[in-house]
């Protein structure tokens, strides 16, 4: 009996210690700490409601409505407080605070409903019948078809393809070494000519390039050596089937 | 479904399913398990209707990126599912009272997975990746405030991505997912706060749950309140703020003081998460105190919701002074020009809007214009009579309670419990201004500021056309095909609403638009942006337009310039025909270090008004494009390097002009 009654408050601390081992621990499992991390912030509202509420008449709705906005708001203003503390708002300090201040507020609520004899509130059971209940997880179903359909449609949306090409810095800045690359996001496996030159100089000649969709070519030259500053360092890219076309350039001046 | 209908028209005699506040009940009646599911009545059943819609929404968007021309067919069909049902169902007065707030949840949750659906793997709104970007700051300073060059006063104003930061650190969900579950949390609660604070100022849980209805029909309510931005999260605190107020300022409900403490986490939220909803709020709370001082001096309510409101005004300026001090800088400008527009359409000084008309001169379908029209028209047509009732009655003497005949005798004593009701009042004075604000639509400035103000304004057309629409139920001419009367009348404002909202671009995803915010975010902009990401140094300042602004903030990490964080226009650099002095020395005031140029700018007219921002060199009436051998002329420029090309888009390395200018 007193479990049954007390069952929300020892929810919130399952659920306060199971987070906090969780992100502490840096255990990641999958399903689990994205649901416990939403019922931390509603448990924290409906504690925080039942112990400061206490005497309040709230209607079971009035209740919801409330659990829901201050933990939403509590969060918030908990990250503002977060802000102005050294350890800002990280994973671990967020769910220190927020399991710290469900947990005092349930040891109140714990208090609070053995000290005093609660006055009657008016709720009302929750139940649906077996149709019911078909036809509401018939609808969750549908909504899940839904979301993948149209996951499928953005990620499979038909557009068109392009080749990408760079050659810039090490942007590491670590070495005097220039990036060549080319990255194919066209619809098939194309096949490129890459010629790298200063003026009329050829620096580099690469021919017959195979890149399948989605596949990054990427070298390293080293243009230290090159002395003239006037004229920039060019590297046009042509596709196999159209070697006399341009098809993307980029070019460098040397500093 | 009929069976359910009966045993839910049984259950509708005990009643005890209202508030105990507003609607007390002598005697406790015994209630069973089956009792208690049939009050779900059509619950259930609406609730996968819904789900199929979603599901033919979701094929319409599929249909819509494939360039199947009827794909709008499936958009609008799916809403009407949604929205009719429903609409016929919460006209009964005799279903439960959970039925009707299962129904209002499931509506407004159904509209907010419309959206979800439209870009269900990222964020792809325009003002959606302004918020993302303070997000992306939060999680990767661990503190708030970093400067957000897209939108300054984001950062300021951190409410939303506050709470969307600790779901992602707490549950490891990116911000896109954290701040989905988030909002859809927000909605849920956010018809609740709407359906209780209706039904508290009416007393009545039918009028609630038609006045909460018809909120969605607000031209913002699908997408623009559906997504990661601001006021999708304040709006459903203010509500229930203002469904706190309404509560607490009753004398039954127990001690001012207790609920006031709980208001205050609520008020202080609003405050820090959205500058203009907050100044709404405190307009309302204000109005709705002086309507209590004058119509209801001795309830003693004028000095409660007054004192709510000194405390919400001193917190809202504290923040604005303190924290969010360039709130006017950002609003202002928006004001000033419609303003000036306004007067010169009355002084005939300038032409103005035309009405459902793009900038690129594409016009909306014609059934588009007559419903946006008719849904304008509807709402204007109904408003005098809600007027006149909540002046009239029951709020003075005769009770409209008498007219609505299907409320039963109880409820009849509630309404006239309340019959000075100021919130009632105030809204009916709200509603005045709903007029002015669609005169703001005939404007080109004004008309961001008539649409955005509707989701404040509907607050209180919802419920006054909603006492409108029951005042009209008494007329003889009426009385048999009211029911009909009231859906037909409602889907169009709703579809209406959802017409005048959003441009059909937007609405549903589909191919490349040039500057089309949502229809501009695609793959090869966003591979450009990563690129930037994994070989320029992060936070290099960068000036390119306005969505690969976008893209380059969110996926490439790096800054970049606008108007509003650098008080600079860069556009004419990119308009100029040449790269002159003028040019040089733009970038050189700013220290820009590359220019990313999309070509594709120049194929099409911006379906937004602009490329780049507002104040661009370019006359909003041109009808050329912007030329493509402006955007080409960088590649001609000496000492500047060319390090990205991929067809479209180049990124040029401007850095040496500011190093030798």
């Amino acid at each position: 009996m007193l479990i049954r009654k007390q069952s929300d408050l020892l929810l919130g601390v399952l659920v306060a210690v199971l987070l906090s081992a969780l992100i502490l621990l840096d255990i990641n499992i999958v399903i689990l700490r994205p649901v416990l991390a939403v019922m931390l912030i509603l448990l924290l509202g409906h504690t925080v409601l039942t112990v400061w509420a206490r005497g309040l008449i709230l209607h079971q709705a009035v209740r919801i409505l409330m659990s829901i906005m201050l933990g939403l708001t509590l969060t918030a203003l908990i990250g503002l407080i977060l802000n102005y503390t050294s350890w800002g708002l990280t994973p671990q300090s967020w769910v220190l605070l927020l399991s710290g201040i469900l947990l005092v507020h349930v040891l109140i609520a714990f208090i609070q409903r053995r000290q005093f004899i609660e006055s009657p509130e008016q709720t009302h059971r929750l139940t649906f019948n077996f149709g019911q209940g078909v036809m509401l997880i018939l609808a969750v179903l549908v909504v899940g078809i839904s979301i993948m359909v149209a996951q499928i449609g953005s990620l499979n949306q038909p557009r068109p393809g392009f080749t990408q090409l760079w050659m810039t810095a090490d942007p590491s800045n670590n070495s005097s070494a220039t990036f060549l690359g080319i990255r194919n996001e066209e619809a098939d496996t194309l096949s490129y000519n890459l010629v790298v030159t200063q003026g009329t100089e050829v620096l580099q000649d690469y021919q017959s390039l195979q890149l399948r969709v989605g596949e990054t070519w990427q070298r390293s030259v080293d243009l230290s050596s090159l002395t003239e500053k006037n004229v920039p360092v060019e590297a046009v890219l042509y596709r196999s089937d159209k070697p006399d076309e341009p098809y993307r350039s980029v070019k460098l001046w040397l500093k | 479904m009929g069976k359910e209908m009966a045993q839910s028209m049984q259950v509708s005699n005990i009643q005890t399913t209202l508030d105990p506040v507003a609607f007390p009940v002598s005697s406790k009646p015994v209630v069973t398990a089956k009792t208690e599911a049939a009050r779900w009545g059509w619950f259930p059943a609406l609730v996968l209707l819904n789900s199929c819609a979603l599901l033919i929404v979701s094929l319409g968007y599929t249909l819509n990126r494939m360039n199947v021309e009827w794909a709008a067919v499936l958009y609008w069909l799916s809403l009407i599912i949604i929205f009719v049902p429903t609409a016929y169902r919460l006209l009964s007065p005799s279903i439960a009272r959970r039925e009707r707030i299962g129904l209002i949840v499931a509506l407004g949750l159904a509209l907010y997975l419309v959206k979800i659906l439209h870009s269900p793997v990222d964020f792809t709104f325009y003002d959606e990746f302004l918020h993302w970007n303070t997000a992306n700051h939060i999680l990767s300073t661990a503190h708030l405030f970093t400067p957000n060059p897209l939108l300054p006063v984001s950062s300021l104003y951190p409410g939303l991505e506050i709470i969307t930061t600790a779901l992602s650190n707490l549950s490891g969900f990116s911000v896109v997912t954290s701040g989905m579950v988030i909002l859809g949390i927000a909605r849920i609660a956010f018809m609740l706060g709407l359906y209780l604070f209706y039904e508290r100022i009416s007393s009545s849980p039918q009028i609630g749950g038609i006045a909460a209805l018809l909120y969605t029909a607000n031209s913002n309510f699908i997408f623009f309140d559906s997504q990661f931005s601001y006021e999708s999260l304040s709006l459903p605190i203010a509500v229930t703020v203002l469904f706190l107020v309404a509560y607490s300022t009753t004398k039954a409900t127990g001690k001012f003081l207790q609920h006031l403490l709980l208001m205050l986490p609520l008020i202080f939220v609003v405050a820090f998460t959205h500058h203009l909803t907050s100044y709404v709020m405190i307009g309302i709370l204000f109005l709705w105190a002086i309507v209590a001082l004058l119509k209801n001096y001795k309830s003693g309510e004028w000095i409660r919701v007054g004192m709510i409101s000194m405390i919400a005004l001193g917190i809202t300026l504290g923040w604005s002074v303190y924290v969010g001090s360039t709130t006017s800088d950002y609003l202002a400008p928006v004001i000033r020009n419609s303003i000036a527009e306004i007067s010169g359409l009355i002084l005939d000084e300038n032409s103005g809007r035309e009405l459902f008309q793009g900038t690129n001169g594409q016009s909306s379908a014609v059934w588009e214009r007559v419903v946006g029209i008719g849904a304008v028209a509807f709402i204007l047509i109904i408003l005098p009579f809600g007027i006149f009732e909540i002046v009239r009655s029951p709020f003075q003497q005769s009770p409209l309670g008498k007219k609505i005949t299907l409320l039963r005798a109880d409820l009849l004593q509630a309404w006239q419990r309340y019959r000075s009701n100021s919130a009632a009042f105030a809204f009916a004075i709200i509603v005045l201004f709903h007029p002015i604000m669609q005169s703001f639509r005939l404007t080109s400035a004004g008309w961001e500021i008539a649409n955005r103000s509707s989701e404040f304004i509907f607050w209180a057309i919802a419920f006054v056309v909603t006492i409108g629409f029951f005042s009209l139920k008494s007329k003889a001419f009426l009385r048999p095909y009211w029911k009909v009367a009231f859906v037909v009348w409602a889907s169009v404002v709703f579809i209406g609403g959802g017409i005048s909202g959003w441009p059909p671009w937007a609405r549903l995803p589909g191919s490349y638009l040039v500057s089309a915010d949502t229809r501009s975010i695609e793959p090869q902009g966003i591979a450009a942006a990563k690129w930037a990401g994994e070989f320029l140094k992060p936070e290099s300042l960068i000036g390119t337009d306005r969505i690969n602004s976008l893209l380059v903030a969110i996926y490439g990490h790096q800054r970049p310039i606008t108007h509003l964080a650098d008080k600079t226009y860069l556009a004419s650099v990119f308009f100029s025909p040449n790269f002159g002095d003028s040019e040089r020395e733009l970038i050189n005031r700013v220290k820009a270090n590359y220019l990313v140029v999309d070509e594709r700018l120049s194929a099409n007219l911006p379906l937004v008004g602009v490329y780049f921002e507002a104040g661009e060199p370019r006359d909003k009436y041109d009808d050329t494009p912007i030329s493509l051998e402006a955007l080409e002329k960088f590649r001609r420029i000496n000492s500047i390097s060319q390090p990205f090309d991929d067809g479209n888009i180049q990124i040029y390395d401007v850095s040496s002009i500011h190093v030798n200018p």
